[in-house]
């Protein structure tokens, strides 16, 4: 048996939007990901409200597998906030790092009965599955340049992920490891009024908002530029995951992203 | 016995662009700076330096497949007047930018004039054993 580690993106999302006012782990909460066997390291969670939010608070659980206890890790201060086509909804990054142990779970639960989407960037750990032995097995991980590109252009007011949404950037399987992506470029090709760009995660479970970004208006000429503006991500998207962008008003929007895809190495003793 | 090294050579991509081209949708005549290679490149730096006068104007830069193009950056041109102690206008756009392969950065010019684009990158090579 191989006991080199390999690490794989574990992507864990998770909306919330049952009132639960404890601090001690009791009524509802969600699953945003759980630990797995060598552990699973989360170094940011995004948190994101998909609608209007009321003063309150958005609560982070850890789950100890070997305890069996809940406990409160963070809390997350929401104020009140009224997104409309010009003013995103309420959104923050926790930034810090978090490793579960296999079994251990993060939780989010929130204190107002509101929509908020929680989305841990995790990578997770286990033996390299090769089957061959130390001495041989590389347990490293090859990189490859990737973009991402799309051209958005139909409008779309949904922060739920209903509506019209483009593709930036799917991941394959083959990049086992995942896809890191640290920034988004928004750049218009046209005068813009002002308005919103929307990024969204869509995995199994559904498509959720992780981002919004501000357009201003903006007259574009031959001399003064269209809009453009970077979205810092810093995620490493999980296999199968897409990003996706949608825009309030039709107006067009090239979205790109320079990704780097990770494969975890195919050792020649594999299968 | 596998191994995953990964190499970055240092290159640096250019190309002239001066032919007007006002469109901000990947139409019209866009230059290519340089091709990504196999595993994909890295860019460092791009340099925009004009040949001569310039008025004002834009430089466009684009990321392309070889099917469509997508506008990435506009870097605005001032009015300048290039003479034995003035120099013709230059900037420098710092920052990394990772390009997949057989993907090529271009540029494009508003106003017929000409200026010189330099990438500056690194062209990733995994080891293949």
């Amino acid at each position: 048996m191989c006991t080199k580690l390999i690490s794989y993106a574990k992507t864990g999302i998770a909306q919330v939007d049952t009132a639960n006012p404890n601090l001690n782990g009791t009524g509802s909460v969600v699953t945003v990901l759980t630990g797995t066997n060598k552990g699973t390291s989360i170094s940011s969670i995004f948190i994101k409200a998909i609608e209007n939010t009321t003063e309150g608070m958005v609560r982070l659980f850890v789950f100890n597998a070997s305890t069996g206890y809940t406990m409160l890790f963070r809390e997350i201060y929401i104020p009140a906030t009224t997104t409309t086509a010009v003013e995103k909804a309420f959104e923050t990054t926790v930034l810090g790092e978090l490793t579960l142990s296999n079994g251990d779970i993060l939780y989010a639960s929130t204190q107002n009965s509101e929509k908020f989407n929680v989305v841990a960037n995790g990578v997770a750990f286990d033996y390299c599955p090769c089957g061959s032995s130390d001495s041989v097995c590389c347990s490293d991980t090859q990189a490859e340049a990737l973009i991402g590109a799309v051209r958005i252009s139909e409008g779309n007011e949904f922060l739920d992920g209903s509506g019209t949404t483009y593709v930036v950037i799917s991941v394959p399987p083959t990049y086992d490891g995942g896809i890191e992506i640290t920034n988004v470029a928004i750049k218009s090709i046209q005068s813009t009024s002002q308005g919103m760009v929307r990024l969204f995660i869509q995995n199994g479970a559904g498509i959720f908002l992780i981002k919004e970004c501000e357009v201003n208006a903006q007259v574009q000429t031959s001399v003064e530029p269209a809009f453009r503006s970077v979205v810092s991500l810093n995620i490493r998207l999980e296999p199968n995951c897409l990003l996706l962008a949608s825009t309030q008003y039709p107006e067009s929007f090239n979205v790109i992203v320079d990704g780097i895809g990770l494969a975890n190495c195919p050792c020649p003793e594999v299968g | 016995m596998c191994c995953i090294n990964s190499s970055l050579t240092s290159k640096l991509g250019s190309g002239i662009v001066d032919t007007a081209n006002s469109f901000l949708d990947g139409s019209g005549v866009l230059v290519p700076v340089f091709t990504s290679g196999a595993n994909g490149s890295v860019i460092k730096s791009i340099t925009v330096k004009a040949t001569g006068s310039t008025s004002q104007g834009m430089v466009r830069l684009f990321v392309g497949n070889g099917e469509l193009n997508f506008l990435y950056r506009e870097i605005m041109i001032p009015a300048n007047v290039q003479t034995g102690v003035v120099p013709a206008f230059s900037l420098v756009l710092p920052g990394i930018f990772r390009l997949q392969p057989g993907w090529s950065l271009l540029a494009s010019t508003e106003l017929s004039e000409t200026f010189n684009v330099f990438a500056d990158y690194g062209e990733w090579e995994n080891c293949s054993c």
